[in-house]
């Protein structure tokens, strides 16, 4: 009796410790959502300082003898430089919101216990294919698809192919469908993505704006500071939010640094991904690891005293501005 | 690319003008300074976000003007008596880009 227990216990406990396939499919579609969202971000950072800038700039330079040229007109022309309908054209914007679709929409499947989840994953898989096409579409300016039609009919085929009833092996089989159609576009998007965060200049516009508003609040501090009336406590307190300030300005590069490499991990996850699925191996070491660094990443990526250890090395520009090289 | 060129050429200025603003003793000089560094700021806000056509002659001429408004504030920072230039070099450089990106406002903004 107390052997049978031990081995029941033994039986639960290695039970909550193995992953599943379709676990390790859900956590690859859940963290790849997340670092969507880290790259969404880095275009609120973008509107967010630009916008703490107008205010610094305004409350900085309407003061003393010009305080009374402080009016309306300058409120009115402080403005967030995407809008929340041109965010929605961009075409940073665009792909990764394709990318976290395809990734929510896997995790659904992967997940899905009952027909109906399937139906739903399906229909989803299925609208951020089409988004897919028109997204890269739009992006590159021509007709020619992503997803062509008989990718989009394999896909389809392999999810009806599940059944009434959910069975593993059918759903295994439409997850690789999915993922070895998907493979080439993923890379696709995913090198959009990155292109479109190296080049576009956010990260100069985070960096600037930020050296701007931490150049004016230490001019006020010299100011306030200089006053015998000014108080230890205060000075300490204003000391360490410009410190804070100042850390913010040395990590405005790696935000956007982080995020490339967040989108890398996710590609090459995807690759491993592809890889191990054409060859039935659904649950593996290697994919495992993929994995793995992906969440890691996703989960310490605001840490970036850690992104830094990961780096070969790190640069320092004049205004002290870290990059990871 | 092309948008990387005017960017530099944004910054390189609105670093020179934000240390010769910050050095300025004369506080009416340094009020028009701090005006022209915030229409700066807004040419670059809309460079960054917009696709711009390097090909024509008003690329070039901002260009121009960018780098020729840096090596003004440059000089300024040890000639106080350059600040007055400076300032006005702003003022064309901020024209200069207007034109550029007056063209692309509006339009789908894919950086």
């Amino acid at each position: 009796m107390k052997r049978s227990l031990i081995g029941l216990i033994a039986a639960v406990l290695m039970a909550g410790c193995t992953s599943t396939p379709s676990d390790q499919i859900a956590a690859f579609g859940q963290t790849t959502n997340a670092v969507t969202d880290h790259v969404d971000a880095v275009l609120n950072e973008f509107n967010e300082a630009t916008i703490e800038r107008g205010f610094t700039d305004l409350a900085a330079n309407y003061t003393g003898d010009f305080a009374q040229r402080f009016d309306q007109q300058l409120l009115k022309d402080i403005n967030k430089p995407i809008t929340a309908k041109q965010q929605k054209q961009l075409a940073i914007y665009r792909a990764n919101k394709a990318l976290g679709d395809y990734a929510t929409s896997l995790a659904e499947l992967a997940n899905a216990r009952l027909r109906v989840d399937v139906d739903v994953a399906s229909a989803n898989l299925y609208g951020a294919m089409t988004s897919f096409n028109k997204h890269y579409q739009t992006i590159k300016g021509n007709q020619k698809a992503l997803f062509d039609d008989s990718k989009v009919a394999n896909i389809q085929a392999a999810i009806t192919a599940i059944g009434s009833e959910v069975a593993e092996q059918r759903r295994r089989q439409a997850v690789k469908a999915i993922i070895i159609a998907a493979k080439d576009n993923i890379d696709l998007i995913c090198d959009e993505i990155i292109k479109q965060l190296t080049h576009s200049g956010i990260e100069d516009g985070i960096r600037l704006s930020r050296k701007y508003i931490l150049d004016k609040q230490i001019a006020e501090y010299r100011r306030l500071s200089a006053k015998k009336s000014s108080k230890l406590k205060w000075r300490t307190d204003e000391v360490r939010r410009l410190w804070l300030l100042q850390q913010a300005l040395f990590h405005s590069k790696l935000l956007v640094q982080q995020s490339i490499k967040a989108i890398e991990e996710v590609k090459q996850a995807h690759q491993v991904l592809a890889s191990e699925v054409a060859h039935d191996a659904f649950s593996s070491v290697a994919i495992s690891n993929a994995i793995g660094r992906l969440q890691y990443l996703n989960k310490h990526f605001n840490d970036f005293e850690e992104f830094l250890a990961s780096c070969d090395s790190t640069a320092t520009d004049s205004d002290g501005v870290l990059s990871c090289e | 690319m092309s948008n990387k060129t005017i960017r530099a050429g944004l910054i390189d200025a609105l670093n020179q003008l934000m240390r010769l603003a910050d050095g300025c003793s004369d506080p009416n000089q340094a009020f028009e300074l701090n005006i022209k560094i915030r229409e700066l700021f807004q040419k670059l806000d809309r460079v960054i976000v917009a696709r711009l056509e390097s090909n024509t002659p008003e690329f070039e001429q901002a260009l121009v003007s960018l780098d020729e408004l840096t090596k003004q504030a440059t000089v300024a920072l040890d000639d106080a008596s350059k600040v007055a230039a400076t300032i006005a070099k702003a003022a064309e450089a901020v024209g200069k880009i207007e034109k550029l990106v007056v063209g692309v406002a509006g339009i789908l903004a894919i950086l």
